[in-house]
Formats: C-alpha cells, structure tokens, sequence
C-alpha cells in the first residue's frame, strides 16, 4: 500500500532536507503531510536543574521566548514549503508529550520521516529521537541524513538484505519506493557473519518474493566479511539515492540502542535510509 | 499489496483447512501461493565406537515421507488454478517451526489453521509454529478457524486497536485485507481516556490514518465488565458478523522460547474467525 500519510519529526536545529524529502514523497503518493516540531524539553537545557529565585525565572522567560521563536521559524518553512500544493498538510507542535504520546504520531501514520540518529545525540539526550521512533512505534521510519540534496529520491535503489527478520520489514515497508525504482539492487553478503540465515542461493528467494510484486531486482552478490562496509562502497558505486535496511537494537536498560554496525552504517552512508526494527 | 502467500504444511488435521483458506485468498487477492513443508532431519549421533550410523537411507526415507505427505495437496492446488509451488525445506539444525519462519520472509502473509480444536499434541505443535512465524519472520500470520471457511470478499473487518507497537505493525500489515473490506470496525477494549491514554475520543486518530487509505471506519469503544479481553473482542466480531479480525501479536521472552502473551495466546485458541497477528 503507498503510504498516504506521512510525519516528518522535526526538532531545534534540523535541517531543511528533511522536510523538503517528507513533502516529495507526499506529492508522489498524493499523502498527507505532518510535520511535528518536537519542543527540546527544559530538562535538555544545560544547567536547567540548578536555578533558583530571580534566575530561574529569567531561565524560564528566555527558555519560552527561545521556544516560541523556533517554532515559528520552523513553522515558516513548513508553510512556505506547503503552500499551494497538491497534498494536504497539518503542523503539530509536541511540546512536553510522554514518551507513548509522541509515538503516537509514528504510530498513526504510514510513514515517519526522521533525522540521522548519530547527528541528535546530545550529552543530555543519550538516546536519539530517531531512536526512540525506530525502536518504539513498530512504523517504518526515513531517515534522512542532514544537508541531502539529492534530486532523487528512490530512483535507484540498494537493499541490504541478510535474511533476517528486520531486513524482512524493511523490504516489506520499502515495497511503495521499490516498485517505482528503476533498479533495485539486493546486496547480499554470503560471508559475512550475519543475524538472519541465507538459503541455499543468497538473495534468490527474495528476488523471487521482490518480482512477483514487480519489481526489477537484481541479485548483487558480493565478497566481504563485513557486510556493512560492502554496503556503504555499493551504494557509491551504484549512485544509489536510498538504502533499505533492516536495523538491530541493543537492549539498553529498558531501551533500545542502534547496534553498532547499524550505527556505523547510518554514519557513512550520505543517502536516505529506510529502515525496519 | 499482498502477491505472495505462505503456507506451511504441518502434518495435522489443520493442513486442509489451512490450505482451503490460502486458496480462497489466493484466488481473490489474487497472490501466488508457495506451500511449503518444512520438516528437521534428525542429526546423526556418533555411537560409543565412535562409529557414525549410515543415515544415508534412514534421510531418504524421511524424505520419500515428507514428500508423499505434501504431493497430496498438489492435486487440491492444480484444481484451482492459482499460481503456486509446493516444497520441502528440510533442515539439519533448526527445529520444523524455524524452518517455516525463514521461508515465510519470502512471502507477503503466512497463512495456518488456529489450534482451536483436535489433538492435544497438534494444537501444541500449531502453537509452536505460530510463536515462531510471529516472531522470528517478520511477517504477519492470518490464523484462520479449523471449521469455517474464509468468507471473500470482506463485508466487514474488525481491528483490535491498542497504541502499541504490535498493534500499530498489525494494522500497517493488515492495510491491504483491509482495503477490500467495505467497512471496518476499530475497536478499544475500555480504554483510558484523556491526556495519558488514548485520548478524549479513543481510535480516532487511527480512524483517520484509515480513512486516508480509502478505508470506511468506524470506531467504538467496547466495555469490559471483568471478563477476558479476547473473549470481547470474539464476542463482538460474532455480533457484527465480522469476517477478519486484526490485531498485535505479544509474547513475553523466556530465553530463546517464546510465550504467546495472555490475550494472543486466548484468542488463538478460540478463533472462530481469522485472525491476523503482527508482532
């Protein structure tokens, strides 16, 4: 199904790409757009928990002020990008939301886009935004790394797929950008040590599975043991404009991490990813 | 869309029904349909003279087995005309449910019979394999009843709707069943209202996330009145006449064996209409 509702999750600081992508997928899928600008809680301020009196209050005024002005700057761009479009669109602001409640948006929408998880991790913030909607709301999440300025979005297209159950997800959920793609690479890294299994022939059974949707795949079946450098060099070489890969967590307390080939991926590779927990 | 279906053969009564629904979703959606009978060699143990017994023939006779017992859907398959294939999957080191959960990633839905009536020993096995294509394909299962055919085209879907992850995959899953049903129902079991629950009018937002997809919905909130939620959720699919049921399919972790969790595993055992889980 093409997704016909998509939230893009912006917070202080992102960077324009996101949104601009967010709005070419709306257009192509004639979906609804929803950006949600995620205030930066006061307990992220440095120092915020050591003021008293007079000073608190002054914190608390410039804290509000700096709110209220970011969300109108950020909201400029959301209408100057959305006025007269094809699509429909609505802003939210989530300011002060639990944890579930923020999931909520992912969670009632086809598609969430996001930033890259390496870039938003603050010294108060351990754990990304991206993070917590990837993991957390069971939708298929676009992360979009900061400053892409592809023309392109999904035109030729690289999965990684290692046959495990996230890998699974990810090219279910990526099946709207896979059936539009002019070519679809499945790499597949038959020595590397990988979390799912290959059949007898890396890659056949899900081409199979990918071609009776449609969709022109190509088997790319590559030397290497470590399968996520082998995607990072594929998607240079092949000028891919999205990556679809499944991710693994790591248990974190009672949260999840981006696994750490996971993590090293998102940071080198400069394309769009989708991505499936 | 839905154009690959998966069935697992399990050498229980269950195998014909499941395959008379497969067939009917196959024909209507329409999907190709790989029926696959997955079964676990048994390893060769090494006797005490350190000899390793030829297994050689006791393997081909498994196989000779394993192979009549599924060629005798082939003749039910070719009658209908659909696209399919029909194979074994045999493994040294996994256990017959692993196996059905690694082919099922190939296929858009797994398709198997709810253990709701039979052998004690089957419905066991049932539950095991569908612990394992919940869980470890990544793909949804359409848990259809023993004794009642699948009805196509869906008059009217139900979905069980909690804001959790499960519940969320279930319906993204469910989005191209849900397509063809002329109306669906989204149903809370008595929900906490308000800021930290579900909101002042719960399945509201998912309504219109629905909604958007084409899909006519109409949401409402059932009571609970002390008694299981699965049996709620059954009861009002029976009053509505309700031809599928969505809904999250949770476990609780034990190691490497999986429960189902209160909920799945009650509904699983008293389908009588098909359910799709999603974990």
């Amino acid at each position: 199904m093409v997704p016909k509702d998509i939230v893009v999750f912006l917070e202080p600081g992102a960077d324009a790409a996101r949104l601009a992508c967010a709005a070419v997928l709306a257009k192509r899928w004639q979906a609804h757009l929803i950006a949600t600008y995620v205030v930066r809680p006061i307990e992220g301020m440095p120092y915020a928990g050591y003021m008293v009196g007079r000073a608190l209050e002054a914190f608390l005024e410039t804290y509000t002020a700096q709110v209220a002005h970011d969300v109108a700057e950020a909201r400029a761009v959301f209408d100057r990008l959305t006025e007269r479009r094809s699509f429909t669109s609505e802003w939210r602001v989530s300011d002060n939301e639990t944890p579930d409640e923020l999931m909520l948006h992912a969670r009632h929408a086809s598609l969430a886009v996001l930033g890259p998880p390496a870039a938003q991790r603050t010294n108060d913030a351990p754990l990304s935004l991206s993070e917590r909607v990837l993991f957390g709301s069971g939708s298929p999440c676009l992360l979009v790394p900061d400053g892409w300025r592809g023309d392109t979005l999904g035109r030729r297209v690289a999965v990684g797929w290692n046959g495990s159950c996230q890998a699974t997800r990810a090219i279910a959920a990526a099946m709207p950008f896979l059936v539009e793609a002019e070519s679809v690479d499945l790499v597949v890294v038959p020595q590397a040590e990988a979390p799912g299994t290959y059949g007898t022939d890396p890659g056949v059974s899900m081409a199979g599975h990918l071609s009776r949707h449609g969709v022109t795949v190509a088997v790319d079946a590559r030397a290497g043991t470590d399968a996520g450098v082998v995607l990072v060099e594929r998607c240079a070489e092949l000028g891919a404009d999205l990556l679809v890969m499944g991710v693994v967590g790591r248990a974190r307390i009672s949260e999840l991490l981006l696994g750490g080939a996971t993590r090293t991926i998102l940071r080198q590779v400069p394309i769009p990813v989708l991505v499936a927990a | 869309m839905i154009r690959d279906l998966f069935m697992p053969l399990t050498g229980t009564p269950g195998d014909t029904p499941a395959l008379a629904a497969a067939l009917v979703l196959a024909n209507a959606l329409p999907a190709h349909l790989s029926v696959v009978q997955p079964f676990a060699m048994p390893a060769p143990t090494i006797e005490p003279w350190g000899m390793a017994p030829d297994i050689t023939e006791l393997y081909a006779e498994l196989r000779g087995e394993a192979r009549a017992y599924s060629e005798r859907f082939r003749g039910r398959l070719e009658q209908e005309g659909v696209s399919f294939d029909l194979r074994l999957a045999e493994s040294l080191f996994m256990e017959a449910p692993e196996v059905a959960a690694l082919q099922a990633r190939y296929a858009d839905l797994g398709v198997m019979v709810a253990p709701v009536n039979g052998e004690p020993r089957d419905r066991a096995a049932l539950r095991r394999l569908f612990g394992a294509l919940l869980f470890d394909s990544g793909r949804p299962v359409l848990a259809v009843p023993p004794d009642r055919p699948i009805e196509w085209p869906i008059r009217r879907a139900m979905v069980a709707w909690m804001p959790t992850r499960e519940a969320t995959r279930a319906l993204h899953d469910a989005l191209p069943l849900l397509a063809h049903a002329a109306a669906v129902d989204v149903v809370t079991v008595e929900p906490e209202r308000g800021e930290f629950g579900l909101g002042d009018w719960p399945g509201a937002d998912i309504g219109a996330h629905l909604a958007r997809h084409g899909v006519r919905v109409e949401t409402m909130t059932l009571p609970r009145q002390d008694q299981a939620i699965a049996g709620v959720l059954l009861r009002h699919a029976a009053e509505r006449g309700a031809q599928l049921l969505v809904a999250g399919g949770y476990g609780h972790s034990r190691f490497r064996e999986w429960m189902l969790g209160g909920v799945t595993g009650e509904l699983l055992g008293a389908a009588h209409v098909p359910i799709l889980f999603a974990h």
